[in-house]
């Protein structure tokens, strides 16, 4: 016999003390599960906690010729990547909602030779989405990206230097107007 | 390696960190499907019934020490004994499940307790929708607890049912036993016999039954 999981949002939609809105730039609501440590333990039984996870990745992501990292925070806030990039640090939302954001904020997907710094990347695991990032610095050599390691830190890192669970960058998203040019005078 | 082994490694910081940084519960899975350890320690648990005894008690266990340990929250540990209980012993996973959304305070281990739950329910209704399980999350605390030990029993009864069944077909299927007499009928006879009987099975198994053994 075999068992599959069943996705369970019509259940917590229905549960008021279950879930929790967040809403994205264009003002779209995203209804997001609410189980959160907050809920029964003390944040100081944890400080520290986020710190130490964070640094454990940097060092195992090292010991795999991954050197390129700058943590940025280890606040004990909840959120996670997409959180951090669509709703102002404050919540953890299911990367599975990442397209109807996309979409809804009005992002164009762009080829790689046109990303600037602010535009995002979008990681893939087993061709599912998996990770977003936004981009912080681009140069002829480099691409590095900000994004939020799940439960763990903010950090900046090379765009293809992730946790293997995090996947490999598969597509470019921008909000910029395309064709148009700011004349300066 | 022995079941120590996939303890220490499952509950260590580096395991932990693997999959804490994930952003969904759909690559959480997927994440979960593919790691060694849990492929190994799926394949322990189906080979030996007290293994899944052995990680439902660590289960137990790590819920007491979540809100004492300071360093290690283990929810993606709790989740990942979910898991491999979820994939090969439903029934555990069901009494797992319960356990740490009475619980609380985690993230992913609530989130896929949820997902066990209401996946074992669903599929229970499915095989008997005058069983009418329970909605517990419209139920005060207090009812729930009682209620609870009942339904595990309801659910368990018809696993068991099911996987009796499941055997009995399966054997009747593969070995069907053919009277001395049929050692004398020519191959012809013996296979239109053999179809007869697969037949006859075939039919006196009801459709949700059928469903469950594929």
């Amino acid at each position: 016999m075999s068992l599959e999981l069943i996705h369970y949002d019509a259940e917590i939609s229905n549960d008021p003390e279950r879930r929790l809105v967040a809403y994205t730039r264009s003002g779209w609501p995203i209804t997001v599960p609410r189980f959160s440590h907050s809920d029964r333990i003390p944040s100081k039984e944890h400080d520290g906690l986020v710190e130490i996870r964070t640094a454990e990745l940097v060092d195992m992501m090292k010991e795999n010729k991954k050197r390129n990292l700058k943590v940025l925070s280890t606040s004990e806030d909840e959120y996670n990547c997409v959180g951090m990039i669509f709703c102002s640090r404050s919540a953890k939302v299911d990367i599975k909602h990442v397209d109807e954001i996309l979409r809804h904020d009005g992002y164009d997907k762009i080829q790689k030779d046109e990303v600037v710094a602010g535009d995002l990347v979008l990681y893939t695991f087993e061709n599912k989405f998996s990770h977003i990032g936004m981009v912080s610095c681009v140069s002829s050599f480099d691409l590095r990206v900000v994004s939020k390691w799940g439960k763990d830190g903010e950090v900046e890192h090379e765009f293809r230097e992730v946790p293997f669970y995090l996947g490999v960058p598969a597509y470019f998203y921008t909000t910029r107007a395309k064709n148009v040019t700011v004349q300066v005078r | 390696m022995s079941l120590c082994k996939y303890v220490k490694e499952i509950e260590s910081l580096r395991f932990q960190i693997q999959f804490s940084v994930v952003g969904g519960m759909e690559i959480l899975q997927l994440a979960m499907e593919q790691q060694p350890t849990l492929v190994a320690l799926r394949s322990e648990i189906s080979k030996n019934a007290q293994s899944a005894d052995a990680v439902f008690e660590r289960i137990v266990v790590l819920l007491t020490k979540v809100e004492t340990e300071t360093q290690l929250s283990y929810d993606e540990s709790i989740a990942a004994y979910l898991f491999c209980l979820f994939k090969e012993k439903p029934i555990s996973a069901y009494r797992a499940s319960w356990r740490i959304i009475e619980h609380g305070g985690l993230w992913w281990s609530v989130q896929l307790a949820h997902h066990v739950k209401d996946c074992i329910r669903e599929l229970v209704q499915s095989i008997d929708t005058s069983s009418g399980i329970k909605e517990y999350d419209t139920y005060p605390t207090s009812n729930r607890t009682a209620d609870l030990a009942k339904d595990i029993y309801v659910v368990s009864r018809k696993f068991d049912a099911i996987c009796i069944r499941s055997n009995q077909l399966v054997k009747q299927l593969s070995f069907p036993q053919l009277s001395s007499e049929d050692a004398t009928d020519s191959r012809d006879k013996i296979t239109a016999k053999r179809k007869e009987r697969l037949g006859h099975i075939r039919s006196s198994v009801r459709p949700v039954e059928l469903m469950a053994t594929d």
